[in-house]
């Protein structure tokens, strides 16, 4: 009964037109915001916190969250039509949704993401309000040895995104997983290739390297293959198909039941980061489908898991938020800084002290998901016509957006040059084919396993034998293996039959 | 003639004798940056952004607050050190200024800076995971002194890692320190049992502390934040370093200017907006200017930079 009692009374907060208004203007913000390439959630959050000072708590609150989703959500438009990620957990988006674009179908791309979107934010919010508390406490469980663990399986996903040379993808995994080590050591601080640059001093930032490796690489491909006579995209065909896709959707219902759970969960992982549970996703799809060897040229399904997992990790992202008051990455931590600032408190606490308003930011959390989907419904006949931008005007406002979301963020010149530097890498990477999405994964995973590995060895006292007998570790641990001996035998036989087309 | 010259001359005089009054009658006349060193929507970014609306009632004129993160802090006090002293651009300080020199990454020194105010305080805070031979400060050294406990800081070089090293010392414990990515990664690692406990200032475990899953053992001092917690100095231990927020400009500020500045600072932590924006963060007013405040940057110089290098020469 108490339970019901808080359900309608946390209902009756959001039922004043201001909260809703709230939610509304921060969900469109974010959108737009994600949608423009280095303007992340977490900058989204961040620029809406010093407009929530005046306001109630829950208003202020829906808007940071509206923001939050709709940032999320909004890194699936460039990474469709552009092929350029908006945010970082829209990198698996740009696998399957860029080629959809190209094919001429960007108008059925998008309107296959924002569906996913949808779904995957609905559901990720309703795990949010059912169970969070389990996947909390799963989730603490997580010492140095799983994330690890949690990282060597994520290396493992490389081959998965490797298109058709899977050395070729090792090689540009491998280049992200040397520039992760650039910067002070996570351990004893010891400065590791920083020059007498002192940007370098806490290792290579993600968004200039991932604003390179996509946006300037891309800008780059495109000035190099400029030509006058470029065949006119039909964007009528396009517009006509922007619509939400429910059928396909529920054809790939398993795809999108796992891609959601897998989302949700490890969205809760803190520090696990939301950027690879796409990946992961997306890896999962590959690895299950009848028809893997089309994953990678403009595969619906590849689409349907990357965005119904990333939009899932937002509600997944809150649980340990949330539940422990423990933010798991950047965009939550500012998250969670906001909401202090609005005099809450996140952690098991707030269910005990302000019960009506917890229930009110799930609420608030479902409706930005709710209007997350309109707008996108809304504007998606809008977005596929960028498409009909001239390459001469597009070209340099990508840039431009990609320049002021870089300086934007770190207020640091030297991030720029990075960011270009990152830019002429991608642009010979794609040109030979080695792929940038590889190098994205080596650098936030180095990390991850770098760090948890030597944490994990000073908390062991030198003993490694505990990485291979602590429950979940050793099962990550063991699937990692079992998945490589898979991936390996699988060329083996591709190349047998001839069916390998790459190298 | 003569009275015309000494026309051209006195006016020319006063010319001369004009800008230098006007600079510091006037001050300020154009918009006031005020550099964050790290990004945006952090604890640091959050404080002076809370601090910018009193600020510009009392000056009567925009703040702007920058952004530049990198470095842990290094990038963006290297940038403002960079500018005139001219108290339109100064920064946000905090022990990282000390810590930062400690790690010898970072070509400035505390004497390059010239700090206005200090606005706000927070104390360290050692808090373990909730157990009964853990419950006081007696019962916990008694306990560490004879089984090694594991403690999580915020990161190598942080400060926390520089009072976490201190803390076990003074106590005379046995802990083997560990970095974390940060304090909600290590106050995760304590709640899910990988670590005994942390070393953090009071908003990275409240929640922790609230719902009784995590004890505060001592602080470094009183916070409001804590209101029932034991000091280290109470039991005869010498830790009472604090965390601080405070507002520098690069060295070299004229006096006048920088009497503007203390009387607007003064001004603005009076307003009711930013006392409870302050509150919810997690620290305490707590305002020094002149010579208390030079007294506490000496100190707090002096013993982080040392406790830094020693810390980090393990």
């Amino acid at each position: 009964m108490s339970m019901l009692t808080n359900y309608v009374d946390a209902f009756q907060l959001l039922l004043d037109p201001t909260v809703i208004l709230m939610i509304a203007a921060g969900t469109i913000l974010g959108l737009v915001m994600g949608a423009l390439p280095g303007l992340t959630a977490a900058m989204t959050i961040a620029l809406l916190i010093p407009l929530t000072f005046g306001l109630e708590p829950i208003q202020g609150i829906g808007m940071l969250l509206g923001g939050f989703v709709g940032a999320v959500a909004g890194g699936a438009i460039p990474a469709i039509l552009l092929g350029i990620p908006g945010t970082p957990s829209s990198v698996a988006t740009t696998l399957d949704g860029y080629p959809m674009a190209k094919n001429g179908q960007a108008g059925k791309a998008l309107g296959i993401a924002i569906s996913s979107s949808f779904v995957g934010g609905l559901v990720g919010a309703i795990l949010l309000l059912l169970v969070a508390p389990p996947i909390a406490n799963f989730a603490l469980r997580f010492g140095s040895a799983e994330f690890f663990a949690l990282g060597v399986f994520g290396l493992v996903i490389i081959a998965s995104v490797s298109g058709n040379s899977m050395s070729k993808g090792l090689v540009a995994g491998l280049i992200g997983l040397l520039l992760s080590t650039v910067g002070a050591d996570r351990i004893n601080a010891n400065l590791r290739f920083t020059g007498d640059e002192p940007a370098l001093i806490m290792g290579i930032s993600l968004l200039p390297a991932l604003i390179g490796l996509f946006a300037v690489a891309q800008v780059l491909q495109d000035l190099a293959t400029h030509k006058k006579d470029k065949k006119e995209l039909n964007i009528a065909n396009n517009v006509a198909d922007a619509k939400p896709y429910w059928g396909i959707l529920g054809r790939s219902w398993k795809i999108l039941t796992s891609s959601t759970l897998i989302g949700t969960i490890v969205g809760a992982i803190p520090g696990a980061g939301g950027s690879i549970s796409s990946f992961m996703a997306y890896d999962q799809a590959k690895r299950f489908s009848k028809t893997p060897e089309k994953f990678g040229k403009g595969h619906d399904e590849g689409l349907i898991a990357s965005e119904s997992a990333n939009n899932s990790m937002a509600g997944g992202a809150l649980i340990p938020v949330l539940t422990l008051g423990v933010p798991g990455e950047v965009a939550t931590a500012v998250l969670m800084g906001g909401l202090t600032i609005q005099g809450v408190r996140p952690g098991p606490a707030l269910f005990e002290q302000q019960t009506t308003l917890a229930y009110g930011i799930f609420f608030a959390f479902i409706i930005a998901n709710i209007f997350m989907f309109l707008t996108q419904l809304m504007g998606i006949k809008l977005f596929v016509r960028v498409l009909k931008v001239p390459a001469k005007i597009l070209t340099p406002l990508i840039l431009m957006f990609c320049v002021i979301g870089v300086y934007g963020v770190s207020g640091n010149f030297f991030e720029l040059w990075l960011m270009l530097g990152f830019g002429v890498l991608g642009f010979f990477l794609n040109r030979y084919g080695f792929g940038t999405a590889p190098v994205i994964l080596g650098l936030i995973l180095g990390t991850l396993v770098e760090s948890n590995l030597r944490r994990g060895m000073l908390l062991f006292d030198g003993d490694w034998t505990q990485f291979l007998t602590r429950p979940i570790s050793a099962t990550l641990l063991g699937l990692s293996a079992v998945l490589l001996v898979i991936i390996l035998f699988q060329r083996r036989q591709d190349v047998k039959k001839g069916t390998n087309t790459g190298n | 003639m003569r009275s015309c010259i000494k026309i051209i001359m006195s006016i020319a005089l006063s010319f001369s004798f004009l800008p230098v009054a006007a600079i510091s009658a006037e001050f300020p006349r154009k918009p006031i940056t005020i550099i964050v060193p790290y990004g945006a929507g952090g604890s640091n970014d959050n404080f002076v952004r809370a601090l910018t609306r009193p600020l510009k009632k009392a000056f009567g004129t925009n703040i702007v607050v920058r952004n530049v993160s990198g470095g842990g802090g290094a990038v963006g006090t290297m940038i403002a050190l960079a500018h005139k002293p001219d108290g339109y651009t100064v920064t946000i300080t905090s022990n990282a200024l000390y810590t930062l020199q400690g790690l010898g990454n970072v070509k400035f020194k505390t004497s390059d800076l010239d700090v206005i105010a200090r606005v706000a305080t927070e104390p360290y805070v050692l808090a373990v995971k909730t157990r009964d031979e853990w419950s006081s400060l007696k019962r916990f050294v008694q306990s560490a002194s004879k089984n090694s406990i594991t403690l999580g800081y915020a990161g190598v070089g942080s400060s926390t890692h520089i009072m976490a090293q201190a803390i076990t010392n003074e106590l005379g414990i046995k802990a083997k320190l560990i970095p974390f990515g940060g304090g909600s990664a290590a106050v995760a690692a304590t709640l899910g049992g990988h670590i005994d406990g942390v070393v953090l200032t009071p908003a990275g475990v409240a929640s922790g502390l609230e719902s009784g899953k995590l004890t505060a053992i001592a602080a470094t001092g009183t916070s409001t934040q804590l209101p029932d917690v034991t000091l280290f100095t109470e039991q005869g231990y010498s830790i009472d370093t604090l965390q601080w927020r405070g507002i520098a400009a690069p060295a070299g500020l004229a006096p006048d200017v920088k009497a503007k500045w203390v009387n607007a600072i003064a001004q603005a932590i009076q307003d009711e907006d930013f006392k409870k924006a302050v509150r919810n963060i997690g620290v305490d007013v707590n305002p020094a200017y002149g010579e208390q405040l030079e007294r506490f940057v000496q100190d707090g110089s002096e013993k982080l930079i040392t406790l830094t290098r020693t810390a980090l020469a393990k």
